[in-house]
């Protein structure tokens, strides 16, 4: 994979987070996912890191999008080092190389629509109907429109959406 | 009465709404006036924050800066909202480059973020600024008879520099509050393990089997019922275990939100919150009547 000068640094950045590693394997030890599902390993996210090893693998929709944002790996690693948000780095690079999972698409694409991620199904208004709840008020979409626009949301969701035809 | 913007976010409102409910009746009974701006997501801090970081801090600004210009702080129930919302605060407030940055985006929606505003997560604020004493005083029907396990989740305590609400390897503060209203809490297997919400969006099976170790923790130490602090932890278990027959025997451990326990405990009729469940309740309510 080549990638732009722009995702080189952005790779440094990165390794500078990380460089203090010493490959305890403490944050995996206590990573839920990691529990459940050994080919998501924060570990060797981190080994990969350390070693500069940028090829797509890394940025895998098998790998990083499987961290569920917990952590606790960060609330444990003996050298400070926050892999969830190291994690949650990685995932914005994914997004900029196109490597992002069905449902960021999906969940992205209804906040655009509606300002929100859950629908307004019949069913849902017809429960809070009967729990006379009272209407929230909805936010002004212009404005959600174009935060997305000025922060280039709408340009990568629409390349992701190309790449995904 | 204290005034609080409302931060009700999207899972509540069309997802559980009987929590909505919970939260609506017992907060005013303390004294807190909830107040309903035209807030959007939050914005989700996994997905969101995942596509793009500046965008999310962006998002995130707008709906700070609506209760900034209210002069309102923000009361949120949702975990995933308090982590987002009080993560965006304290960067911003605390980074002068990011604010300058997500402000120029906010000039073209007429709007400034200014940083004079504090995020609460209802439960913590029970805790802290209402206090056991004053929750205790309020019981008319303590919840005696029942063993509660409780579940912190993950982004009511962490990343903790920033949420600063409770250790999060030895959580204590939301097991005083279910004691404050009579319940038994019990220790058990995972008490600090992840719901596993933010892997459902890539592989909804890996999820279901993450949330699934909680319910055999909890069924081990007997809990008569696992109680959340999150709309998406709530989401994970109770929904979740219906999901979950897939992959595993069938369990029935009923959940709860603390806020629909606490309005038990006062002496509040959710019992049309109770039936929209997945799983019944009716068992832990003939319990605590018995
Ligand atoms: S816990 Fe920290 S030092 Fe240990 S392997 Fe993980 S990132 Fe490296
Ligand atoms: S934040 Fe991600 S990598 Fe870290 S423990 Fe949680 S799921 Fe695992």
């Amino acid at each position: 994979m080549t990638l732009t000068t722009e995702l080189k640094e952005e790779f440094k950045d990165l390794y500078d987070k990380v460089k203090l590693c010493y490959q305890c394997g403490t944050c995996a030890g206590g990573c839920p996912v990691f529990k459940q599902y050994s080919s998501f390993n924060p570990r060797r996210v981190m080994e990969k890191l350390l070693a500069g090893d940028i090829s797509a693998e890394i940025f895998d929709e098998q790998q990083i999008w499987y961290c569920t944002g917990c952590y606790t790996c960060s609330t444990r690693c003996p050298q400070g080092i926050d892999i969830c948000h190291v994690i949650n780095d990685m995932k914005n690079i994914a997004v900029k190389i196109k490597n992002a999972p069905p449902g960021i698409i999906t969940e992205m694409t209804a906040i655009l629509e509606t300002g929100i991620t859950a629908a307004k199904s019949t069913s849902a208004l017809r429960k809070r109907d009967k729990l006379e709840l009272p209407e929230i008020p909805p936010p002004d979409m212009t404005e959600i429109q174009k935060l997305m626009e000025v922060t280039g949301v709408i340009a990568k969701l629409n390349a992701l959406k190309e790449d995904a035809k | 009465m204290s005034k609080y913007a409302f931060f009700v976010g999207c899972t509540i409102p069309y997802r559980v709404p009987f929590i909505e409910t919970s939260l609506r009746k017992t907060l005013p009974i303390f004294d807190v006036e909830l107040v309903d701006l035209p807030f959007a997501c939050c914005p989700d801090p996994g997905g969101v924050q995942a596509f793009d970081s500046v965008a999310w801090h962006t998002l995130g600004a707008r709906n700070l800066c609506l209760a900034e210009e209210e002069g309102l702080d923000i009361l949120t129930a949702c975990s995933g909202c308090f982590e987002s919302l009080k993560i965006i605060n304290t960067h911003l407030k605390n980074d002068p480059d990011l604010k300058s940055k997500v402000n120029e985006h906010l000039k073209d929606v007429d709007r400034e973020f200014k940083g004079t505003i504090k995020i609460n997560h209802f439960a913590e604020f029970l805790y802290t600024e209402i206090g056991i004493d004053k929750i205790a005083q309020k019981v008319t029907n303590p919840l005696s008879g029942i063993k509660i396990a409780s579940h912190n989740g993950c982004h009511f305590l962490k990343p903790t520099d920033i949420m600063q609400v409770d250790n999060p390897e030895l959580p204590q503060k939301l097991d005083h509050l279910l004691e404050a209203l009579g319940a038994e809490t019990v220790p058990y297997l995972n008490k600090l393990a992840c719901c596993g919400a933010g892997t459902r969006t890539t592989d909804m099976d890996a999820a279901l089997k993450i949330a699934h170790e909680k319910i055999v923790g909890a069924e081990l130490a007997n809990a008569d019922a696992l109680v959340t602090v999150c709309p998406t932890c709530y989401v994970s278990y109770d929904i979740g275990q219906r999901l979950m027959t897939k992959h595993f025997e069938k369990t029935t451990l009923p959940v709860f939100f603390y806020a629909e326990l606490l309005g038990l405990a006062i002496g509040l009729d959710f019992s049309a919150g109770f039936k929209m469940h997945t799983i019944k309740v009716q068992e832990v309510l003939d319990k605590l009547t018995a």
